[in-house]
């Protein structure tokens, strides 16, 4: 596996798949929670 | 004049000439600080961005990993999240409190979140010092790289460099940081990206790299370090992946973009740009790093890996776009550093203890002059002084994160928060660092500094919170409400068939209750 030992490589080589898979979560999460709330999720200063 | 230097003084007109349109943009304070909070998806990404990875991307990391291998990689994979994590923790609730709350600088933010000028006090201290110290490295890799490219000396490429930054951060603001920010953050990942390519290209892709390396020491490969420097020590490389995965949740100068958004909903737009943008750049210098080893074994300095990997690569025009990449990074850290100590020392200092009635005309232009004193302050210890780029980075960085990280989540996250907790955990997590980097206890301890700050900061705010009184009512509703509307608790069961009269005397109950947690606090 690339000429790594496989330690090194399930500890490094996969978390562009992990971070990238989270921020899809996370969007589309905000997103479903964005609708839900409609205008209410605007805030005026005080 | 050759090409390289043409194409450097393309760029940085282009610097220039954003500052100056700007500059013509800022009619008030919260424009001059924050944009007049008017920053989209993209551009709140980029400017995070841009502004997190700093010279130490092309100069301490890659060193880094020249020196020990595969185990600089640690800080590379927390780094590449650390935009997700702050996004989806603080964004939109610290986007939605400060605006509550009418803070217009990170600090001011604490004062009116934990009720203390206290807070104000201290928190301006350490961020003012521990950001000039992180400027200062960028000062320092500012010179470095314009001495690799021009042949001056370090003391006039320092002075060129860092005039550029301070007149278009000074004329412009908050505003023309932002847009040289993004400008920026594309041309480092295109500058990073043709150099990463061409060096895989030529070791034989990363089989290829990690053969010769395996050839040269076979603990280049491990995740130990060079002759298994670390050998076990999770404490260490724990604190590797962490301080850049959370610790931009503690940097004034990071998290001031939450406050910036257009809107709480730019917040989605912004973690796609970010993560999409991380994963093209943070693993680049570091692989580059490794990649060094291989082609210049017999380097005198490691951190002018990259820049020397760009010219053995591309001499001419593409160096030239490289060296603009370096400057880049380095120049939109360091934009944003002055502008937040000058903003800090403006609003939080300034305006706060010293000219409470000062106009809004009068404090711009006090921002601008402590922005350029910070400036000249931070030249003149970077020409005495020049101490390695990735030490100062790592420590200041780790000082910042320690210091802030907890108060800034628990602001938004726990409703009973208060100044005791933030105080201690502020002060705690400071001098944890401190003392961990300055004594040297990650040998005996096997803890790297930022983990043990991290500890003993969270420990502070759990212990010492339960020493002060409740925050005051309005403050808590301001938290209730920076959650959003969909994060509020719907009535269940029996009650939830009586909405919304069953709302309406749950809402009143509530209200109740938090008149006499206060009563009882008071």
């Amino acid at each position: 596996m690339f000429g790594l030992p496989s330690a090194t490589f399930w500890w490094f080589i996969p978390w562009p798949f992990i971070w990238t898979a989270l921020a899809l979560y996370m969007y589309f999460k905000m997103k479903k929670e964005d609708e839900l709330e409609g205008d209410d999720g605007e805030v005026s200063g005080t | 004049m050759t090409v390289e230097h043409i194409v450097f003084a393309v760029y940085i007109t282009v610097l220039l000439g954003v500052g100056f349109y700007f500059s013509r943009q800022d009619k008030s304070l919260e424009d001059y600080l924050l944009g007049g909070r008017r920053l989209g998806g993209a551009v709140t990404a980029l400017t995070m961005q841009a502004t997190s990875m700093s010279g130490y991307m092309f100069m301490g990391g890659p060193a880094f990993t020249y020196q020990t291998g595969w185990f600089g990689l640690w800080y590379a994979v927390g780094d590449a999240g650390g935009a997700i994590i702050n996004l989806s923790v603080l964004g939109r609730r610290m986007r939605r409190l400060s605006q509550i709350l009418g803070a217009l600088s990170p600090i001011e933010y604490l004062e009116k979140r934990y009720e203390s000028p206290a807070i104000r006090v201290i928190g301006s201290l350490i961020a003012v010092v521990f950001l000039s110290a992180y400027v200062i490295a960028q000062f320092i890799a500012s010179g470095k790289a314009l001495m690799t490219l021009t042949g001056l000396s370090y003391e006039v490429s320092l002075i060129v460099g860092v005039g550029v930054i301070l007149t278009y951060t000074v004329a412009g603001g908050y505003l023309a940081v932002a847009w040289s920010d993004f400008i920026q953050g594309i041309i480092m990942v295109v500058g990073l990206a043709g150099v990463l390519i061409v060096g895989l290209v030529r070791v034989g892709g990363l089989t290829g790299l990690n053969n010769a390396l395996a050839k040269l020491d076979p603990t280049y490969l491990s995740l130990w370090g060079k002759g298994l420097e670390y050998n076990g020590q999770w404490g260490v490389a724990l604190g590797a992946l962490l301080i850049y995965a959370i610790g931009y949740m503690g940097l004034p100068h990071v998290v001031v973009r939450h406050m910036s958004m257009q809107s709480p909903k730019t917040t989605k737009t912004a973690i796609l740009w970010a993560t999409f943008w991380n994963q093209l750049f943070v693993y680049s210098p570091y692989v580059l790093g490794l990649i060094g080893i291989v082609m210049l074994p017999n380097l005198t300095d490691p951190e002018l890996v990259v820049p020397e990997l760009a010219y053995e690569f591309f001499p001419g025009f593409f160096a030239a776009i490289m060296l603009s990449a370096i400057m880049a990074a380095i120049m939109s850290t360091s934009d944003s550093l002055l502008m937040q100590s000058g903003s800090i020392l403006a609003r939080d200092v300034y305006q706060r203890f010293i000219n409470p009635s000062a106009s809004q005309g009068q404090m711009v232009l006090v921002s601008r002059l402590l922005i350029l004193f910070v400036g000249i302050f931070g030249v003149i210890l970077a020409i005495i002084q020049p101490p390695t780029v990735f030490g100062l980075v790592v420590f200041a960085f780790g000082v910042l994160g320690n210091s802030f990280m907890v108060p800034y989540v628990a602001a938004v996250y726990w409703e009973e928060a208060n100044k005791v907790g933030a105080m201690a955990a502020m002060v705690g997590g400071a001098l944890g660092n401190v003392l961990w980097t300055s004594l040297n206890l990650q040998d005996v301890t096997a803890l790297h500094p930022f983990l043990a700050g991290l500890l003993i900061s969270i420990g502070c705010m759990l212990v010492f919170n339960r020493f002060g009184s409740s925050p005051s009512r309005e403050v808590i509703e301001a938290v209730r409400r920076a959650k959003g509307s969909a994060h509020l608790v719907e009535p269940k069961g029996a009650a939830a068939h009586l909405a919304p009269e069953a709302r309406a005397i749950a809402e009143h109950l509530a209200s109740r209750e938090a008149v006499t947690v206060v009563q009882a606090g008071d």
